[in-house]
Parts: structure tokens; sequence; C-alpha cells
């Protein structure tokens, strides 16, 4: 099922908690709504369910035009954050009840669910209570309960948040897995990065109730379309600097990240001035004819070296290899690579990547 | 559990002391009851009192039991308390549900003046709801009994609390799983908060039970009393037959304890997990 979002709103009195937002998911696409916490993603993911009604603008599921549809009759599945199972149930009951209410046949009605246990590996905890089910478990008997009367839309909110790390990424696998066996258009809302970039077909980064940027997730991290996405996404945080273009070239405390030839190779003239700058901490590599600054910590973080260094009084990070022997105090020479220098300009938004 | 320290043994002992005391401190007016019932009319009033009876005296039982028409008294306690629990129940659990899930216009303001209804001593809507049911011509009527009863302010307040802490979620899975309000109401509301409910139903029979005085002002015939005026029987001016009184209170007693043994399950089982994790 397509989904279309026109122009939408909602407003809490003056404050907008989503803001004219214009969004569309082709069929069977996996989209991660992500931001910081009030950035309006649970919002618009509660919207698209029908149990916030917009201010303004309109949800198309396909052709029908569903904005004031109630969430029953969408033909969506939802998974809250916390699960919301219903605890003096059997898991069994639980994915049977959405069923039962759409007057489905008892038999038939376990028989779906026993299908849909499967799907989400839950056989032989049927007759379980849900208390009786470690996390991991209990969100997936949500996400059979969202899925046994066959929507055509999966809404996720926060899916992984109350899971621990490690079960954090099996189950991330796992609903991306669960999401292609049944080709179901899905949208889910996270406030973590790494996890929507992992499973999503693309990413909507929103800020302030803005969709900020839509794309794919490696288009999106190379190429962030503005500071905050550009510091929303990667981990460690990308570099954020103010340097001066000059006639010379970009300029940082004497050090010159970038001659005004590779500049203007970019391919947009910069005019002089001093501009916000980004570099991801990757970005920085070890070289022989680079720029020479001391290392004020080393952190070993397992697969990388995270490096602190200062160049005047701007603090970065760079990610080297584990296998590099440095110490604190010692020198390194580094540049930034080639085409790893994101420029922006007063108002945030990128103007040149060199 | 096994402890080995000193100091943890002493503490459980001090612990178990104290809670022997207080239990046997709770349990002696009820013993003395169940003693004093089986003495002697003499033995009753005796100064010293005696503690273990001379005589056991089970006729006391027997002829408490036809001094007043007690089976027409039980029957008539039973029906009154059964029904103002369950109109009760119902009145509250749909209340609650108002209140605690649905928006409507003057919500806060019912809610406030309901609670306002609280301050008011229920004494001083004896005579008003007196006037009420002569009015109504509902004298000497299980009506005049019953209805008056049957919406409590302070049970709709406790299950508006409990139905408030259910998170929100459940409410709106219920809504995306077809579930209309009063079947959210009944099959998950209800369902997760029956140890409320039971104490509810429970505080609300034995309110029914014991009472005294507004049964005996809206009633005047004998087949409408209830058993608590069956106590006041024992009564005349040659003096008070406290053991008669003992036995029929021992009668009377019997049927509450049942009931609580029979629900004491769900109110020991304490707050059961919620559905929500975190």
């Amino acid at each position: 099922m397509e989904i279309k979002i026109l122009n939408l709103t909602k407003a809490y009195g003056d404050f907008k908690a989503v803001d004219d937002m214009n969004l569309s998911v082709a069929d069977g696409e996996l989209i991660g709504l992500l931001g910081p916490s009030g950035c309006g993603k649970s919002t618009t993911l509660f919207m698209l369910a029908g149990l916030t009604e917009p201010t303004s603008g309109q949800i198309f599921f396909g052709d029908k035009d569903v904005t004031r549809v109630p969430p029953e009759d969408r033909e969506i599945g939802l998974v809250f954050q916390n699960y919301a199972l219903y605890p003096h149930m059997t898991v069994l009951d639980n994915i049977t009840f959405p069923l039962i209410n759409r007057k489905v046949k008892k038999a038939e009605a376990i028989e779906r669910a026993q299908e849909m246990a499967h799907l989400v590996q839950l056989d032989g905890l049927l007759n379980r209570k849900p208390s009786a089910l470690s996390g991991g478990q209990q969100q997936r008997v949500a996400i059979a309960r969202a899925l046994v009367k066959k929507p055509q839309v999966l809404l996720l909110d926060e899916p992984l948040s109350n899971l621990d790390a490690k079960l954090r990424v099996e189950t991330r696998e796992e609903i991306k897995r669960i999401q292609q066996e049944v080709k179901i258009t899905t949208l889910f809302v996270t406030h973590d990065q790494e996890e929507a970039m992992s499973i999503s077909n693309r990413i909507a980064v929103m800020n302030r109730g803005v969709v900020q940027q839509y794309d794919a997730p490696q288009a999106m991290y190379l190429n962030p379309i503005n500071s905050f996405v550009a510091q929303f996404l990667g981990m460690p945080q990308i570099n954020m600097f103010e340097a001066k273009v000059t006639g010379r070239g970009v300029e940082l405390n004497g050090v010159l990240l970038r001659t005004r030839e590779q500049l203007d190779a970019a391919g947009k003239k910069v005019a002089d001035g001093t501009y916000q700058m980004g570099v991801r901490p990757e970005s920085l590599e070890l070289c022989q004819d680079g720029f020479t600054v001391k290392a004020d910590s080393v952190r070993m973080t397992g697969r990388d070296l995270l490096i602190f260094f200062k160049i005047g009084t701007t603090e970065f990070r760079a990610l080297t290899h584990s296998d590099l022997q440095l110490r604190a105090g010692d020198d390194l020479c580094l540049r930034a690579r080639k085409n790893s220098l994101i420029i922006f300009d007063a108002d945030g938004s990128a103007l040149v990547k060199c | 559990m096994k402890s080995t320290k000193p100091s943890a043994i002493i503490a459980d002992i001090v612990k178990y002391v104290v809670l022997i005391a207080g239990a046997l401190f709770t349990l002696l007016p009820f013993v003395w009851m169940v003693l004093s019932s089986l003495k002697s009319a003499n033995e009753i009033v005796q100064i010293p009192p005696t503690m273990i009876p001379r005589k056991f005296m089970f006729s006391n039982y027997a002829e408490a039991w036809q001094e007043a028409p007690f089976p027409r008294y039980f029957l008539n306690t039973v029906f009154i308390a059964t029904v103002t629990t369950v109109g009760v129940l119902l009145t509250s659990i749909l209340s609650a549900f108002a209140f605690s899930r649905l928006d409507f216009p003057g919500k806060k303001i019912i809610f406030s003046l309901f609670m306002a209804t609280l301050m008011i001593p229920g004494e001083m809507l004896l005579i008003t709801n007196f006037i009420t049911i002569t009015k109504l011509k509902w004298i000497d009527t299980y009506k005049a009994m019953i209805v008056p009863w049957l919406a409590n302010v302070f049970y709709t307040y406790l299950l508006t609390q409990f139905f408030s802490s259910v998170p929100e979620a459940l409410y709106l899975a219920a809504k995306v799983d077809k579930c209309s309000d009063l079947k959210f109401l009944f099959k998950i509301m209800v369902p997760m908060n029956k140890n409320a409910i039971t104490t509810v139903a429970i505080l609300s029979f034995i309110g029914s039970w014991n009472s005294f005085l507004w049964p005996l002002l809206v009633t005047n015939s004998t087949n409408m009393r209830v058993l608590s005026h069956g106590l006041v029987r024992f009564q005349s001016e040659a003096g008070t037959k406290y053991q008669l009184v003992m036995a029929a209170s021992c009668i009377l007693v019997v049927p509450i304890i049942i009931v609580y043994l029979f629900l004491r399950k769900y109110i020991l089982e304490g707050m059961s997990y919620t559905g929500v994790k975190g």
C-alpha cells in the first residue's frame, strides 16, 4: 500500500508538533522516522494510525483519503513502544483479540494466530501470560497481534527502545525479516540513528515538526542537506567548526584544510568569509603531507581508535584503525579525505562538499 | 530463607513476636464473642469474668435463633446486600471509566462536585433522604433500602484512580483492534483491575450487611427488617441477654467470613503486572 502525506500539520495551540509535512512511501518500503525527542515523529505516526487527529492536511493510503477514517477501519497494525499487551490474557488471546473483534470465527482466528506466532517465532509460548515472557518475546507478540488482521500498513512506535543492546540488534534484523516476508509497507519511529540507518529503505529525519531530509540511509549520511542532519547521523558525531574561506582556500587557525583550487573544483563558487563546516571523524586519515596535531587523548573502542585533538581551540575527533600505536601527547599527521569537508551557509544548509 | 547471623535471628524473633502479639490482639474480641456466646446467663455477668465457659451452652444458639424471625431477616439482608453490591459495582465501574478515560464537557467540574459530596457527613443526609423516600411512598419497601445506596462516591473515586493508572497505550491498542469503549471496559479494564473491584465489592457487601440505622428508619413491619435489627431483640427492660446477643452475632458473622474466604484470593493477589514494560 502506498502512503501519501500531504501538507500534514498538527498544532497544539501555537506549538506546531508537525508542520506542513509532505512524504510519500512506496508499496512495501520500510521507512524510518528519525529525530530527537519532541520532533513530531510519534505524532506523525499516531496521525497515520488515526489516533491523533491532524489540524490540517491529508493522508492517503493508496488512492483512499483516510484522514478522517477511524483507526479500526484503516487496515493498520500498530506496535506501541511499551507493547501494550493485555496482561490478563494469554499470548494466544492477545493475538486473536483483533480477529475476534472483527467477528472472525474462533477456529479460524486461532489458526491465523498460530501462523503469526510461527512467523515471529513464538511457537510453544501461546498459552503463557505476557508477564512470563522476556522483553523481546513480548515485542514479538505485539508484532504478531499487529499483523494477524493482515493490515496494509504496519506502524511501529520506538519498537526497540525497551530492549537491551544485544537484543536490540537481533530484534531489528527480525523486524526487517518479518517485514520482507509479509511485504508490508512499514513506518517505524526511532531516535536511534544507527537503528534507522541499518534497516530502513529510506529515512525521514525530523526536527521541530519539519522533515529535514528524506533519503536512503547512505545518501543521507554522505550528503546531509543541512547541519542538523549532519550532526544527527553518525556516531561518533561529525566534527563541526567555524573556519575561514580566503584566497588561499579553507583555513582554520593557520591550518590549510583545502586549497582554493580544491575548493573551486567542487563546482560551486564560495565567497570569502567565515563558515560553519563539518568533517566526519572517519574522514580524517593519517598521511605524510597533511597538518600535524598533538593527540590529547586516545580511546580504544574495539574496532577503532578514537583520537581527540585540537586545532587552535576547536576540538576534533578522528577515527583510525585500532592497530595504530599511539599515546596521548604523541604527534600525528592528518588530512581530511577528499570530498569529505562539508561547508554550510549561514542558515545551516549544506553549500558544498569538497 | 536461612539466616546465619545471630543479629538476623534476633531480628526475626522480634519480628514474629510483634506479629503474633498483633494477631492475638485483633483476634481477642472475636474469640471473646465466640466464648461468651457459649456461657450461661449467670456466668456472662459474673465478676470477675471467666475466659472459658464452665459449661458450653450450645442451646444459646437455638434460643437466639428463635427469639427473632432470623430466616426472614437473613433473606432480607442477603437480598439487599447482593442487589446493592451488584448495583454499586455497575455504577462505580461505568462512572469511573467515564472519569478516567472519556472526554466530555464539564468533566472536571462534575468530578469536583462528586468529591465535594464526600465532605458531607452521612448523618446529615439521613433526614433529607428519609423525606425523599417518604414522598416517593417507598417506606417499608426493599427499594427504600437499596436505591439510595446504588451509587457511591468513594468507590467511584477509588476505581477512577485505579482505571487512570492503566496505561493509555492499552486503550489505544484496543481501539486499533476494533474494540468499542464498552467492550474495552469489560474485557480489559475490569479484568485488569479485578482486585480493586473485588475490594469494592467486599466493602459494599459488608457495609450493607452491617447497616442498621437506615433500614430501621425506612421499615415498619417485621417482615422487612434485617439481621442487625435482630440483635436489638435481646434488649428489654429486664436487661440485655448478652449471651444471646453474642450467639446471634456469631451467626451473623458467618456469611461475611464465607464471602471473605471466597474472595480472599483476589484481595491477596496484590497488584498484577500492568501489561506495559518500562
